[in-house]
């Protein structure tokens, strides 16, 4: 290789190492180019601090005030201080040997800051609202003081704050004091006023919520991107994104605010309304549709979890990296596209599976994933019947271990649960896999068969990051007759 | 109890003074992004866990990069799918350097890079603010900008270099 195309080489991978996404064979290709010429590694270093910098100024999750935040979580958590805490509690020392006689006095000292520093950020109890009622899959808990609590337990108790999902395999329950049931699951972000009210903010994603009756003074509230929802007792399901929130109402009525406009609109049972930025015209309530059976997902639409990429997107980025390599001339690419344009369709494409850390709180590692809710284009409930199977079309550069998934709910019931299964695949796969090969994913007490449940997420995930996992067609088809 | 107050806040004073210096050089010994900040804090848990004992005349800050230093080192040693490095064999390169020289590395302000940052041209500062404020990847950029993701990370090779000689014209200014 010329020196001028090593050093491209080099910046290529350079840039895919600071996005941490270099596969083992570039990893390796890269510390061969270091090897070459070492000033290289000052370069890496120079990059990665100034990446980190970079990501200092302009995250505002990266900010001081939140890494001291967390900071302080973490001394308050830690095992050897939280031992400490405890025997000065119970009057038993620390140590029993004098040798170790400077640590317990360093331990009081530091028990000692710690009641001050917790007094102080705590100058009264706050307002508890509900309750985790249960948690499957990776969570995590910011209170408003944004301290992250990621080992959330059941009956753990919630104060004002946010409930986020880590990766898009999970699903939680949260109960009001008055047995009001909110359940969400896949990629979401619900947050919850510290305020005696239910005032709920889902900031994406989607939830099923069982309110009971409210008084009429003060109805559940639940804000959305788009819309804000007034509800006195009724069972709903809702799914929100930045641009569009999708209202299924079950039982008794749901009144629905457009934000934009304060357009008002009342769904009543078995009916469902969609506002969209895209669509500003008059709200209309329709007639939910028929529980179906079958179901093609529609991939650009139904995804939650990775990256789509259409045929035409695809041939654009890589006809433009071409021309800029000089593999073509601009007038070559512009020819190229057009006379594909028409073959091509923006619905077709690929769903790369996303890079997931499930849980940084027990670094159980990484896993890519992609994930399709399946409220996103559906207008009624798609279920699950004794015999259907899923039909899954994908493609993976190397062979590898998936894990293929879904997430069931009963209809109008806060039950339901995760499936599983594992299959090796290589190259272009269809796999057909019938729901009765799928096993139960969590707590043997909630055990329960996915027939008859409403399908509303599905993901597919693999550990190998050169597998390259994507996926480009999914199906359910239901036993022929 | 106001000793106690003396030394907690004295201690906070220090992470406050410290912290970004400590969770830059984490990075530079080729940890992954989304850990820095766990290490940093892993670091500045062991120094708290030792702060009596700690010579309160010696340089804090290096005191607690040496520690992050050695948390990285033993990174190294966990399997490969639970650590949280970048690479095995480049932190083995990048941790190679002499101890004293390894944490001693010179410190870019980052006020400095605030001011630098405001002077980038609007499609540069789009890019930065897509890919670090709203955390998009390089091939998400790429379809928001119209680009490829190849030229995604070679713009953002270039601005950061640029950032870098700005900030030291800065430091070499203001000194």
């Amino acid at each position: 290789m010329k020196l001028d195309k090593k050093h491209s080489r080099f910046e290529e991978l350079l840039g895919l190492l600071i996005d941490g996404e270099l596969t083992d064979k570039e990893q390796a290709e890269l510390n061969q180019l270091i090897k070459e010429t070492p000033s290289r590694l000052e370069e890496i270093k120079a990059q990665l601090e100034l990446s980190e910098l970079m990501a200092l100024t302009e995250d505002e999750l990266k900010s001081s005030k939140q890494f001291l935040i967390s900071l302080q979580t973490r001394i308050e958590d830690d095992p050897f201080v939280d031992g400490v805490r405890s025997s000065i509690h119970s009057g038993k020392p620390l140590v029993k040997n004098t040798a170790q006689l400077p640590w317990a006095v360093a331990a009081s000292a530091l028990f000692a800051l710690l009641v001050t520093v917790i007094l102080l950020l705590q100058p009264q109890q706050p307002l508890v609202i509900a309750a985790l009622a249960e948690v499957e899959g990776s969570f995590q808990w910011i209170n408003d003081n944004g301290r992250i609590n990621r080992s959330l337990k059941e009956g753990q108790r919630l104060t004002g704050g946010t409930l986020e999902s880590l990766a898009p395999d999970g699903m939680a329950k949260v109960r009001f004091e008055d047995g009001t049931l909110v359940q969400v699951w896949g990629e979401t972000s619900l947050s919850i006023a510290a305020n005696p009210k239910k005032v709920l903010h889902l900031r994406y994603g989607n939830a099923w919520v069982f309110a009971k009756p409210q008084p009429e003074d003060f109805p559940l509230v639940m804000h959305t991107p788009e819309a804000d929802l007034q509800v006195v007792g009724t069972i709903f399901k809702v799914l929100a994104e930045d641009s569009m929130t999708n209202l299924l109402v079950k039982e008794g009525l749901v009144r629905l605010t457009r934000i934009t406009d304060g357009a008002q609109v009342e769904v009543p049972a078995a009916h469902r309304v969609l506002t969209s930025s895209e669509n500003v015209e008059v709200l209309t309530v329709k007639p939910q549709s028929r529980p179906v059976v079958f179901w093609k997902s529609h991939l650009p639409k139904d995804v939650s979890g990775g990256r789509w990429v259409s045929e035409m997107h695809a041939l654009r980025q890589e006809v433009r990296a071409a021309a800029e390599k000089g593999e073509m001339t601009e007038e070559e690419a512009r020819r190229i596209l057009e006379s594909r344009a028409t073959d091509l369709l923006e619905e077709n494409g690929r769903l790369y599976a996303k890079r997931v850390k499930r849980d940084p709180a027990t670094r159980k590692g990484l896993t890519y994933m992609a994930s399709l809710s399946v409220l996103l284009s559906q207008t009624g409930p798609i279920v699950l019947v004794d015999g259907a199977r899923f039909v899954v079309r994908g493609e993976v550069q190397a062979p590898t271990g998936i894990m293929v998934g879904f997430c069931g709910l009963e209809s109008g019931q806060p039950r339901g649960g995760r499936y599983y299964v594992r299959k090796e695949v290589s190259g272009k796969f269809e796999l057909e896999v019938p729901i009765s090969e799928f096993q139960f994913w969590g707590k043997s007490l909630n055990r329960s068969t996915p027939v008859g449940k409403e399908l509303v997420q599905w993901w597919c995930s693999t550990d190998s990051q050169e597998a390259a996992l994507m996926i480009t067609g999914l199906e359910l088809q239901a036993r022929e007759n | 109890m106001l000793q106690s107050n003396r030394e907690d806040s004295s201690f906070e004073a220090q992470v406050r003074e410290h912290h970004i210096r400590v969770r830059a050089f984490v990075r530079t010994l080729g940890v992954e992004a989304d850990w820095v900040d766990d290490i940093a804090q892993e670091a500045f848990l062991k120094a708290y866990l030792d702060w009596e004992s700690f010579d309160k005349s010696r340089d804090f800050g290096k005191w607690v990069r040496g520690i992050a230093a050695n948390i990285v080192r033993n990174e190294i040693r966990k399997q490969a799918r639970r650590n949280r490095i970048l690479n095995t064999d480049l932190v083995k390169m990048l941790l190679l350097e002499k101890e004293g020289k390894l944490i001693d590395r010179p410190h870019l302000p980052v006020e400095a890079l605030k001011l630098c940052l405001a002077k980038l041209n609007p499609l540069h500062r789009r890019v930065v603010e897509l890919r670090y404020r709203e955390g998009f990847s390089a091939p998400e950029i790429a379809e928001k900008t119209e680009n490829s993701s190849v030229s995604i990370r070679q713009m953002l090779l270039r601005i950061r270099r640029q950032l870098r000689l700005c900030i030291e014209k800065q430091m070499i200014h203001e000194a």
